[in-house]
């Protein structure tokens, strides 16, 4: 970070890598009022943990991921890396210390420069976040390197984007962001825009790098069948808000939150489907003018009075375990499974309960 | 992380659906290349004749250009196969030599203003406020003028010689370069890989020059050859009405000036003009063609 002119934030020990905290993102619109995107979003993403952001199209959470890089600026709360405030991208160059922030796309073939051979894209983003250039032996051994631990033979380092499959060019895209040496990736729908033979193999790639490098990642997605399988904590966002948020499997046993429920109650339990948008009653209402009370209240099977008058506040279900429902309850400490709490036994045989 | 470890989703092995998605991608291959077009190859034949001659001039002209020695307006003859002018020069030697001029010239001048307006054209669009508003007005007042009026203002502020004329229509003809490229730069600016070199560290010049630069290159180098001919006959233009090439100088443009002035012997106007004519529709044939391998959208951008 020598090289850096601009003064770098003191390290803060003990933060979490990549923080969070009730954010609120508008978007200025002409000639109407600004749609405020995500309100008041919470989230946190750990060393080696797989944070699965789930909601229906629309609903904030690309949003949210590109304020957690810093491409959008947030008109409340704040984004942490490291425990200091990320800079939202200006004109100049992106300061050292956040290049360790990587953000991978949906569309690989748009990610990457469609002109430049991918060889010297890698090269590049090495250099880069490094700041320094490699000389060509260290720089092509590196890219060769890179490129081979995306499964991709370093052989095609002289080819051009358009010479590749969509699944190839994401494992490029991976490999680019990777040169920059991340310690936290934000993946929005990384797999969306493939196949599906592709979709598994690069969700596999993605939580296979975070396990064994142990870099944080923020995986956006509305395969909430991919999310269940790859997450360690799920993330479910509904209209600018996240409703419910911890650890995957309890949250898949027995989400706390009607939304989660409805979600996964439309997912097909056997096939491989599960994607949003889920079949709900009711329409994602108008952003311009959100419900009061409780967002969720006009399609909410389970609506009660007071939902319509109150914003509900987040119930902490379990340690770690967050819902933003009127009926959330914390869990006894010592659940059994027992009376009307189906899955709870699930629960608590596994692992990240 | 402990779900990372054995995960049950089953790559399939050996789809051909990852291939699938790039056949699409041949769809433009199809299109008959420039060198298959019967146009372009005469354009291109053409264009490489006047380089030749342009290089070759003193071993193909039979005269020096400026020898005053034959006799007064003679008509095409063996002996002076494109006829003489009204001081007895070798019309033939001055067309050979003018080729000399006007060629390398509209070159030098086509790369000047494409340079500039490029340059200028990203900035504005890539930085975009009031640098966009100052540069991209000021392209708009240029447009606002029928481009021969204004390079006739200007090389006459500049005085009445060949140079002048150069950096006149460099002033009238940068501003296209400049709505082309700054029109690309806006379509290319938020895309997601110049967000991911941006988030790896890559400066706003940075970024121009080695993401941006080779993407919008092809469109401008065909809106250049496009352009050619134009240049031509805009310097030429201005010989013509005296603020270019100066005599004796063997300029296209001049000579077909003289000839104006000498009405009734059609040789001393007819070839020079003939020289402009075949190097300007030679550039368009060529220029045409190689914007067919453009994509349409952006052809529509360089117009026509
Ligand atoms: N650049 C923008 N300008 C104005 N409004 C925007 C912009 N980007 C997003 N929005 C609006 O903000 C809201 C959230 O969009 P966002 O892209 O974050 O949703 P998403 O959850 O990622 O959806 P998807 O699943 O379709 O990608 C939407 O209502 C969208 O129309
Ligand atoms: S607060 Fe009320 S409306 Fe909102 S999710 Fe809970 S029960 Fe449904
Ligand atoms: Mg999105």
């Amino acid at each position: 970070m020598s090289g850096d002119r601009r003064a770098v934030p003191p390290a803060v020990p003990g933060a979490p890598l990549l923080e969070v905290e009730a954010i609120d993102v508008s978007y200025a619109r002409h000639g109407h009022s600004p749609v405020r995107a995500v309100t008041g979003a919470s989230l946190t993403v750990g060393p080696g943990e797989v944070v699965g952001l789930v909601g229906e199209s629309g609903c904030g959470k690309s949003t949210l991921g590109r304020a957690a890089v810093g491409l959008v600026a947030p008109s409340a709360g704040q984004v942490r890396y490291r425990g200091r405030p990320v800079e939202v991208l200006a004109r100049g160059a992106r300061p050292r210390w956040l290049r360790s922030l990587q953000m991978v796309f949906q569309d690989p073939y748009a990610s990457l420069n469609p002109r430049r051979r991918v060889g010297r894209q890698i090269a590049d983003a090495a250099a880069l976040g490094a700041g320094a250039a490699l000389d060509g032996k260290a720089s092509s051994d590196r890219v060769g390197e890179l490129l081979d631990r995306v499964g991709l033979s370093p052989g095609v380092a002289q080819r051009y984007p358009h010479e590749f499959s969509g699944g190839q060019c994401q494992r490029i895209a991976i490999a680019r962001a990777l040169a920059a040496q991340p310690d936290c990736i934000v993946a929005d729908e990384p797999i969306s825009a493939l196949d599906a033979s592709a979709q598994a193999q690069i969700a596999n790639l993605l939580a296979g790098i975070a396990a064994q490098s142990g870099l944080g990642m923020l995986f956006i997605s509305h395969d909430l069948s991919v999310v269940r399988k790859i997450a360690d904590r799920t993330v479910v966002m509904y209209f600018g808000r996240v409703v419910e948020s911890g650890p995957t499997a309890p949250v898949w046993a027995r989400p706390a939150h009607p939304y989660t429920r409805a979600l996964i109650n439309a997912v097909p339990r056997a096939g491989a489907g599960g994607t949003l948008p889920a079949e709900l009653p009711g329409d994602v209402p108008d952003p311009a003018r959100p419900p009061a009370g409780c967002r969720f209240h006009p399609r909410c099977p389970e609506v009660m009075d007071s939902c319509r008058t109150t914003d509900p506040p987040g119930v902490d279900i379990a340690p770690g375990w967050q819902s933003v429902c009127l009926r959330a309850q914390p869990l006894p400490a010592t659940t059994t499974g027992a009376g009307e709490v189906p899955g709870a036994a699930e629960v608590a045989g596994r692992p990240e309960a | 992380m402990s779900t990372t470890g054995a995960l049950p989703l089953e790559p399939a092995p050996g789809l051909g659906g990852e291939q699938a998605e790039t056949l699409t991608r041949q769809d433009r291959a199809a299109l008959r290349p420039p060198w298959r077009q019967p146009l372009a190859l005469v354009g291109g034949g053409i264009i490489l004749f006047w380089a030749v001659v342009a290089i070759f001039a003193p071993l193909l002209a039979p005269h020096p250009p400026n020898l005053e020695f034959g006799p007064i307006l003679a008509p095409p003859s063996a002996a002076y196969p494109l006829g003489t002018d009204e001081l007895g020069r070798d019309v033939l030697s001055r067309v050979i030599f003018g080729a000399r001029l006007s060629l390398p010239l509209a070159a030098l001048l086509v790369v000047a203003a494409m340079s500039i307006g490029s340059l200028l054209g990203a900035v504005a669009g890539y930085f975009g406020g009031l640098v966009d508003a100052i540069f991209m007005r000021l392209a708009d007042l240029v447009l606002a003028f029928p481009g021969i009026i204004l390079a006739l203002a200007v090389a006459a502020a500049l005085g009445a010689n060949l140079v002048n004329a150069v950096i006149a229509v460099i002033v009238v003809d940068w501003p296209q370069y400049a709505r082309l490229a700054r029109s690309m730069v806006l379509g290319a600016r938020s895309s997601e890989y110049v967000t991911s070199a941006r988030l790896l560290g890559s400066s706003g010049w940075r970024t121009m020059w080695v993401e941006l630069r080779p993407n919008i290159a092809g469109p401008i180098l065909v809106l250049g050859a496009l352009d050619m001919g134009n240049a031509v006959i805009l310097l030429s233009g201005l010989s013509f009405l005296g603020l270019g090439a100066q005599p004796p100088t063997a300029e296209w443009g001049a000579m077909v000036s003289e000839g104006v002035a000498n009405f009734f012997n059609y040789w001393i106007g007819l070839f020079p003009g003939l020289a402009i004519l075949t190097v300007v529709l030679a550039f368009n044939f060529v220029g045409d063609a190689l914007r067919d391998i453009l994509d349409p959208r952006t052809a529509r951008m360089l117009g026509k």
